[in-house]
């Protein structure tokens, strides 16, 4: 050992038992988080393992395209898939702009002056609030006074204002996270603070935003309490119109189901109930992964050629 | 290196008693300094001793940092920059900048080119076509890009490529005076003497204010140089004087390499 200074350190006997001590210490640390990470992954496993096993014999094409019969005791879960995807897409369209510009907002204007500060405060308080919150603030907003009834149209408001505080705060964090250098760059090319935001940080900041925006809508949509007094409904013999008027009937759909149909106990018969968790999960499942397709697409085209 | 030996050179840049302060530091300490026409300018000093953020003053970049604060005055072209009525982006118009590192647009280089004349010209169609390959030529990238350079991103271009696109998306907007924050830092030998290079070809028509660390570099490209430190103006002059032969005791030790 090449000395520098008088200062007495270990001879070569003591560090080799040091370097042992902290090899074992390596190996506990190590199997620690392996066997943290398995238990974790165990668990996710048994879940999807049940849900798949207990699901999978109900799902077939009938199941999936057509309607209940004989008192909701048998057929098949269509409308609830329906209803679903009905209160995703308006929910979508709803928070799409509204997010987006919410974000440009905060991340661009509001920036981290107090009053921004203030604003992300709140919006992330909005953010942790719990889903049933929303919902009885939907009905007393939207469906009693508004009067717009127990809706899809009151859902999509509802389940819009439950997802928007997450979405905003995604666009925030992906619009701050534009390298300041672009932002530099285009100041120095003197182009607006409108023009910056929109040639240069919006387009960077879109792979993350739109990709947090159909993954919390997705997440949202699968909410039961959010929809469960604005726009659920259990058992109807009416049909969802095909026109503007079905925003004012209630929808059946997956998670008020789930929740309904488990609730009354018996009516609906296990394996539907397994099967309809499953539909659940693959849909949130593939809409997740339409997000990452999406995200690492849009990455693609705007990082190479 | 030219004899200069106009009695009244005509100023690009005047900036007179300038102080510059940032939330915990005084950046510049009264600096006054005038920038000729046409020529190449470069600053030189410490880290830290302010060039850079001088440099930041000419366009008001320095804007965008919360809590700076600039009294005195800097005249760029004749108009004092900051009066009340300054359009920031007309200003931005006459004066371009290169940062230290390259920083293209994650869009295709013909995009990134075709932004600044676009939004300030409305040049559009085959105009716009014959200015970007324009530019890209002045910026001695022409040959390098052309087979695919409207599809091709400018973040696929190397660090060197980047750095010329940079300089071609700034001469598109057709700037009077260019600003350069060590453009050839993070660049390697040869990329370094095309940038340079390009900023010989420059000068003339443009006026350059270029900060650098690399003294050889700065005494082969400008015709003035300038020497900072601890936020104050040291000595400034044409380069023949302040590398062979400069008045202050400070700035020989820098140029010979004794400290800095």
């Amino acid at each position: 050992m090449a000395t520098i200074s008088s200062v007495q350190l270990p001879n070569s006997d003591e560090l080799v038992s040091r370097d042992s001590i902290r090899q074992r210490a390596s190996l506990v640390k190590q199997s620690v988080l392996v066997t943290v990470g398995l238990g974790t992954s165990l668990a996710i496993l048994v879940l999807i393992g049940v849900i798949l096993v207990k699901g999978i014999p109900a799902i077939n094409w009938e199941f999936l395209s057509s309607p209940p019969v004989e008192g909701m005791s048998a057929g098949g879960i269509w409308p609830m898939i329906r209803g679903s995807l009905l209160l995703m897409l308006g929910t979508l369209a709803i928070v799409l702009p509204l997010g987006i510009l919410s974000g440009i907002f905060l991340a661009e204007y509001a920036g981290h002056s107090r009053f921004g500060n203030v604003v992300r405060g709140c919006v992330m308080a909005l953010a942790g609030t719990p889903s049933i919150i929303y919902g009885l603030f939907g009905l007393a907003v939207f469906v009693l006074t508004l009067k717009m009834g127990i809706s899809l149209l009151a859902g999509w408001l509802t389940v819009s204002l439950f997802a928007l505080p997450m979405i905003v705060l995604t666009a925030d964090t992906a619009i701050r996270a534009v390298p300041d250098s672009l932002v530099d760059a285009s100041m120095a090319l003197g182009l607006s603070r409108w023009q910056t935001i929109w040639k240069v940080v919006l387009p960077n900041a879109l792979p993350g935003i739109i990709s947090g925006i159909v993954l919390t809508t997705g997440r949202a949509a699968g909410e039961a309490p959010p929809i469960l007094f604005t726009a659920g409904i259990y058992y109807s013999t009416a049909k969802l119109s095909n026109d503007w008027s079905a925003l004012k009937q209630p929808v059946a759909n997956l998670p008020y189901h789930l929740a309904e149909g488990y609730r009354q106990g018996g009516v609906i018969p296990e394996k539907i109930i397994w099967g309809t968790c499953l539909t659940l999960m693959g849909m949130v499942l593939l809409i997740n992964l339409g997000a990452i397709l999406l995200r690492s697409r849009m990455r693609w085209k705007s990082s190479l050629s | 290196m030219e004899i200069i030996s106009q009695l009244k050179i005509d100023n690009a840049v005047h900036v007179k008693d300038v102080h510059l302060h940032y939330a915990d530091k005084h950046a510049l300490k009264g600096v006054s300094l005038d920038i000729p026409k046409g020529k190449v300018t470069t600053l030189i000093g410490p880290s830290g001793c302010g060039k850079s953020s001088l440099l930041r003053c000419l366009n008001r970049l320095n804007d965008r940092i919360v809590g700076a604060k600039v009294e005195g005055t800097v005249e760029v072209l004749g108009e004092d920059i900051y009066s009340r009525k300054t359009d920031l982006l007309a200003l931005r118009r006459k004066v371009g900048m290169v940062f230290q590192k390259a920083n293209p647009f994650p869009m295709s280089i013909y995009d990134n080119i075709a932004l600044g004349p676009k939004m300030h010209y409305g040049v559009k169609g085959s105009d716009l076509d014959q200015l970007v390959e324009e530019a890209l030529d002045h910026a001695a990238l022409w040959d390098e890009v052309k087979d695919d350079y409207k599809k091709k991103s400018g973040l696929a271009l190397s660090g060197g490529q980047q750095q010329r696109l940079c300089i071609a998306r700034m001469l598109a907007v057709q700037p009077e005076i260019i600003l350069m924050d060590e453009p050839c830092s993070a660049l390697d030998p040869i990329s370094t003497a095309k940038i340079e290079e390009l900023v010989r070809k420059l000068a003339g028509e443009h006026t350059l204010v270029v900060v650098t660390h690399n003294l050889p570099q700065a005494e082969r490209i400008s015709d003035y140089t300038a020497f900072f430190m601890f936020g104050e103006l040291v000595e400034h002059g044409t380069s023949l004087d302040m590398f062979v032969n400069p008045v202050q005791q400070s700035t020989q030790d820098y140029v010979t390499g004794r400290f800095g």
